[in-house]
């Protein structure tokens, strides 16, 4: 009986003390891992659903293009580090410092200077499609013609119609550029290489009509 | 004793052991989770905090679904966006800057934003920004300055905007509450109208000095009044 009874209270004893040991190592188990230093080469940041909305990546895990959330291959995305967003149906709507316009390709860049542009809304799937379809042609003739076709459709499509841009020119100059809807420039704000600041009106068909600087008032003959 | 209460000793021994066993089970299976492996090839997360030592968020990455509220002296306020995306908080505390997407499609409707905006809500944000309404879109460089409102006003009206049902009154007050963080004293952008412009505004956000390509194509640089005015303006074939 004594015995029986000693059990119990040793028993009950290694219990509880086992008992706080599990509860312990559970909440150790199921909070938030923390980490001093994470090495990854790619982390996919997802909905509960599983839709990707950001993508961290080294330049062997370089993303194809993902449309509302499946991997096609890229057209001309070389492997390269970075990092991708997705809008809310998981499709590509940006990268380092490029945004995308709904459902197409990039409007807004500050790569090297801040560029901005037109996009048709036409579905990115159908751009893509297009290109790879042309893309993918053996090299030959039939391929370059084929690219040509691509390109003039785009061209056509207004796809890249560039309206703005700020930056630094090839020739060292400091330049704001403003076009119109058919991607061609029609005001310019300039100081070149060697200082001399204008304000260039420029025509549709190109020729300056009228340039502003600081002696003269640009006005025309 | 009697027999009945042997049975319940013999009950309670058989229970005592029983239990004995599945705790050391369950301790072996809980303690045999081996830690956190800090090498992957690959992971899909739902939110990643950047942390300080002491467990002060500094950066967070995240899906809509558990994106952060404004963080304003260590706190975290519940504040409308909508987005997925990462947010930078400073030392203090604050929120400096955000990385941010959104869209939405009904039918014969859609919307999007993106932006990576560098500042504080209330006292004046730099902004690359892409924002789209059915079509009627700007995207470009935007700064503005500071809010009319103070930080407070602004949480407190975040909050009531958070509370909203979800439908087109919540996207407009978050619009509005966007525009309520300060007036735009920089543009340099792809506008609503179509023309690019570069806008320049007094600190009340009217613009004062403009240079245009409307969307007929005409290149203008206006100086403008207070009410909004075109006071004076040079075009390329003006005499002025």
């Amino acid at each position: 009986m004594n015995a029986d009874l000693r059990f119990l209270q040793v028993s009950a004893l290694v219990l509880t003390v086992l008992l706080a040991v599990t509860a312990y190592a559970w909440h150790r188990a199921t909070r938030i891992p923390h980490f001093a230093q994470l090495d990854v080469e790619r982390i996919n940041f997802v909905e509960p659903d599983g839709m990707p909305r950001l993508i961290l990546y080294n330049s062997s895990h370089t993303p194809g293009i993902i449309l509302r959330g499946k991997n096609h291959p890229h057209p001309n995305r070389r492997a390269q580090a970075g990092i991708l967003y997705f809008n809310d149906e998981g499709t590509e709507n940006g990268g380092t410092f490029t945004f995308d316009q709904f459902d197409q390709d990039q409007v807004v860049s500050l790569g090297g200077g801040l560029a901005v542009w037109d996009q048709p809304y036409i579905p990115i799937e159908q751009v893509i499609s297009r290109m790879l379809a042309a893309t993918s042609q053996p090299e030959g003739p039939g391929r370059k013609r084929a690219l040509e076709e691509v390109n003039a459709w785009a061209l056509a499509q207004k796809i890249f119609t560039q309206r703005l841009s700020l930056g630094m020119a090839r020739d060292n100059a400091a330049v704001l550029e403003l076009a119109d809807s058919e991607r061609r420039p029609r005001l310019r704000a300039v100081v070149d290489a060697a200082g001399e600041a204008r304000i260039d009106f420029i025509a549709a068909h190109g020729t300056v009509t009228r340039s502003i600087t600081a002696s003269s008032a640009g006005n025309l003959p | 004793m009697n027999s009945t209460s042997r049975l319940g000793m013999r009950l309670l021994k058989g229970y005592v052991v029983a239990a004995a066993s599945l705790v050391v089970v369950a301790t072996f299976l809980t303690l045999r989770q081996a830690p956190p492996a800090s090498r992957f090839e690959e992971i899909n997360v739902e939110r990643m905090n950047v942390v300080e030592k002491d467990g002060r968020v500094r950066l967070v990455i995240s899906n809509k679904n558990r994106f952060p509220g404004l963080m304003v002296n260590g706190e975290e306020h519940p504040y409308p966006r909508g987005v997925a995306g990462i947010v930078f908080i400073d030392e203090a505390g604050n929120e400096y800057g955000t990385l941010a997407t959104h869209t939405r499609r009904a039918e014969q409707d859609f919307g999007a934003y993106s932006g990576l905006q560098f500042g504080n809500v209330a006292q004046g944000q730099i902004g690359m920004i892409y924002d789209d309404d059915a079509g009627q879109r700007q995207a470009g460089l935007f700064i503005a300055g500071a809010s009319a409102d103070a930080t407070a006003q602004l949480l407190q009206r975040g909050r009531r905007v958070q509370q909203m049902p979800e439908g087109p009154d919540k996207v407009r007050a978050i619009a509005e509450l966007r525009r309520a963080e300060g007036p735009p004293r920089v543009t340099v952008a792809r506008m609503r109208d179509q023309s690019a412009t570069v806008a320049l505004a007094d600190p009340q956000g009217n613009p004062r000095l403009r240079l245009v390509v409307d969307a007929s194509g005409d290149p203008r640089v206006e100086f403008l009044d207070a009410s909004g005015s075109v006071i004076r303006s040079l075009g390329g074939s003006s005499e002025l």
